[in-house]
Formats: structure tokens, C-alpha cells, sequence
């Protein structure tokens, strides 16, 4: 192995240490610490790295998060099924209210007050859920306080979420009117 | 108060989008640079320049929010707001959670051990070794694997008989009691005895001593009793 290949190998060894290993409360790590640890040619070995977890279904995704890139290793495609229940914090609930919360957003394009928000989360949800549901969307990353205090879609829904296959999920399989399901109601 | 001027009113419009009250493309960009310029006059002062600018600054904050939009509506691909609202009101909880189970590629990465992690897992692996994990699933809670009634109230009972036979009706030490076998479980069962009021349970406000003693009448209302973790046997490292 020539000295040049084995640096490289070295660096994707760190890289992808720098992008498993959580160390905050977000996934993922900014552009100046790769550079302060990879070096300059970080994007070369980000892109070797991902080539080599292409085949386990991974990928390295870049995101703006606070005008600064950021970037993550995330599922190529979807999960599967099986694993619906268990992603962490992600309960059925979690799951709807985020889905409600960002075609809300989508429809109202990319941003509205948060009180119109938990007013609409609110239909399905009681008050408190549909607040602390916002709440950690909020620190999770998945939604954003704009500089006007507005909610707008967050830099983790733009690396994990597709909104226009999310949209078109929501409105392919909502039922064509209102009487012929009965939506969950908050208790 | 009701703003006057062309400037006043473009600074409150953008105050507005921004705040995602009001969308930017209800705002009439080159009506309102024509009247900007007409207001700033043919002689501007140093305050009239201020003014002026911040109204442009917020214009322009206009024109990118519209731009912005329009980048958004590009790539989220919906054709459709209107319908995407009405079709989340129509839709239940689990269809929603399915779409976006359906549109999520997470974001993959390890939770490192800490020092908590480990003592909470220490603490807890006894009773994680008696619930089949690999058989959870998504099914009912009644078609789950859970101890039957009759297996779990003979334990309690027993572990009441043995603090009754130990305490001889007098208080002792909570933790050197449950101590003497797997301290989770005796902890676990101990803590629906004293939930139920068939044990009393003492913490010294001062020294912070946990003592508990037989009781022969139960509680007329369930009520939770929280022990600190602090409180279990676990030695840290």
C-alpha cells in the first residue's frame, strides 16, 4: 500500500469516527472541525467514505445548518418497516405530529407562526402533546425559529426528510373525504 | 398606532413576513420602490437618507423572502398547498406517521457510554433479563408476554412476609434490606408493597436514611413512591 493510500485510509478511519460518535445533542459535525482533524482535503475523504458505505445502505449527507455546512451519515432510502417502532424518540405520535408540523410549513411556504402551528397540531393532538411535540422538534433540529420567530423547516429535515415524497404520501393516502375515516381524535 | 408612511409601511410588512404572518408576494415590490423614491424627495436630509435606507433594507428583505419562497415551492414540489392541509386533516395519526415513516432517510449515528449509561444498565439488567426482548413487536399489549398476577402477587406477598418476620413490626434499613438477594427485584416488588400501603416507607429528611416497616392496613388510594437512584445499591466506579 503506498504511503498516499494509506493516509487516505487513516483519514477515512477518522472521518467516520468524527461522524458516527455523537458527541453532542445533534448528529452529524461542522465543516471546521473535519478540517481542524481531516484537513483541508476533508471533501475528498468525505467522498471516499461515502463510496465505501455505499453498500451498506448509508450516506454521507451535507446541510446547511446556521449558514455553516454540516454533515451527517444518514439511510440511503427508507427505513424498513420493521423498525417503525423503536427510532429513539420517534413514536407513532412523534412521527404524525412532525409530519403534520412540516406539511404545514410546506403548504405555507416554509414558514408560519408558531401559534398557527400548534393550532394545527392541536386537531389531532391535545394542547400539551402538540406543544411538547413542537418543542423537541424544535431541539432536535427537525424545525427552526426564524429570525422574525417564525417556525421554517430545520437543517435536519432537510438532510433526512423528502418533503415533496412526503406531500405526496400524505395526500395520496389521506381518504377523499372527511366522513370516510374518522381521524384520531385527542382524548 | 397606525403607520403613515410608505417607509413605515414596507419596515411593518417585512416585520410581518418574516414573522410567516404574511406572505411576500402580498407586498407590491416596484409600487412601493416608486413611492419610496417619490417620498425621499428631491432634497434629503441625514435622517430622511436613514429612514430611506432601512426601508430599502427591508424591501430587499422582501424580494428575498419571495425568492426564497419560490425556491422552496421549486423543490418541495407541491402543486398543491391547498389540498396537502386539507389532506393531513383528513388523514388519522398512524397514516400520517406512515408518511413520513415513508419519507425519512434518519440520520445514523453511536451514542457513546457515559459513566450514567452504565450504572443505569447495571441497575436495570435484571430486570431487562426477564422481559423477552426479542419478541417485541408492534402487536397489541395484550398479546405481549407479561407476568401473569398470579405469579407476581406470591412474590410480593412473600417479600412482605420476610420484612414482617425481620422487622418484627419495627422499622429497618431499606437498602441493607433489600440487599440481602437481587436488590432490583426485591427493590421492584417492594416498591408495589409500599405503593399499596402493606409497607410503610421513611426517609430521614436529615441523613437521607430510607427505612420501611410492616403495615397491616392498606393504602384507600394508589399513590406512586419515587426512590432516588442514588438510593440502590449500585456500586460506581
Amino acid at each position: 500500500m503506498s504511503e498516499d493510500k494509506a493516509k487516505l485510509e487513516e483519514k477515512i478511519k477518522r472521518a467516520s469516527q468524527l461522524l458516527f460518535l455523537r458527541r453532542h445533542r445533534n448528529p452529524g459535525i461542522g465543516e471546521w472541525e473535519l478540517k481542524r482533524v481531516i484537513g483541508s482535503d476533508y471533501r475528498a475523504v468525505l467522498k471516499a467514505l461515502d463510496e465505501k458505505l455505499d453498500p451498506l445502505g448509508l450516506t454521507v449527507k451535507e446541510v446547511e445548518h446556521e449558514g455553516k455546512p454540516r454533515f451527517l451519515v444518514t439511510i440511503k432510502g427508507n427505513p424498513p418497516l420493521e423498525l417503525e417502532p423503536s427510532l429513539g424518540w420517534m413514536r407513532v405520535d412523534s412521527l404524525a405530529g412532525l409530519a403534520m408540523a412540516l406539511a404545514f410549513l410546506t403548504a405555507h411556504g416554509g414558514r408560519a407562526p408558531p401559534a398557527e402551528v400548534e393550532s394545527f397540531l392541536e386537531s389531532k393532538f391535545p394542547k400539551r402533546r402538540a406543544r411538547s411535540l413542537l418543542t423537541g422538534f424544535l431541539e432536535e433540529g427537525y424545525l427552526e425559529l426564524g429570525k422574525g420567530g417564525a417556525y421554517e423547516i430545520g437543517w435536519r429535515t432537510k438532510a433526512e426528510i423528502d418533503l415533496a415524497e412526503l406531500a405526496r404520501r400524505i395526500i395520496s393516502s389521506a381518504p377523499r373525504t372527511a366522513s370516510s375515516e374518522n381521524p384520531s381524535q385527542p382524548p | 398606532m397606525p403607520t403613515t408612511t410608505m417607509r413605515d409601511r414596507v419596515v411593518d410588512a417585512f416585520k410581518r413576513v418574516e414573522a410567516g404572518e404574511a406572505s411576500p408576494f402580498s407586498w407590491d415590490v416596484k409600487a412601493s420602490a416608486q413611492a419610496l423614491r417619490e417620498e425621499l424627495g428631491p432634497t434629503p436630509d441625514d435622517e430622511d437618507l436613514i429612514e430611506d435606507a432601512k426601508a430599502v433594507d427591508a424591501l430587499s428583505g422582501i424580494v428575498g423572502a419571495q425568492g426564497r419562497e419560490v425556491e422552496f415551492m421549486a423543490t418541495s414540489s407541491v402543486l398543491n398547498p391547498f389540498m396537502l392541509e386539507k389532506s393531513v386533516d383528513r388523514s388519522n395519526v398512524e397514516a400520517l406517521a406512515r408518511a413520513l415513516w415513508q419519507s425519512i432517510s434518519p440520520s445514523v449515528d453511536i451514542l457513546q457510554v457515559t459513566i450514567d449509561v452504565l450504572i443505569a444498565s447495571t441497575a436495570w439488567s435484571p430486570i431487562r433479563k426477564r422481559i423477552n426482548w426479542s419478541k417485541r413487536s408492534s402487536a397489541p399489549i395484550s398479546k405481549a408476554e407479561v407476568k401473569k398476577g398470579d405469579e407476581f402477587g406470591p412474590k410480593i406477598d412473600a417479600i412482605i412476609d420476610e420484612l414482617k418476620a425481620t422487622a418484627k413490626h419495627g422499622e429497618i434499613d431499606y437498602v441493607s434490606f433489600i440487599k440481602k438477594g437481587d436488590p432490583v427485584e426485591r427493590a421492584y416488588l417492594l416498591s408495589f408493597a409500599i405503593t399499596d400501603g402493606r409497607v410503610l416507607l421513611n426517609v430521614d429528611p436529615i441523613s437521607g436514611k430510607i427505612t420501611i416497616k410492616p403495615s397491616e392496613r392498606r393504602a384507600k388510594t394508589n399513590a406512586s413512591v419515587v426512590i432516588a437512584l442514588e438510593e440502590l445499591p449500585v456500586e460506581r466506579g
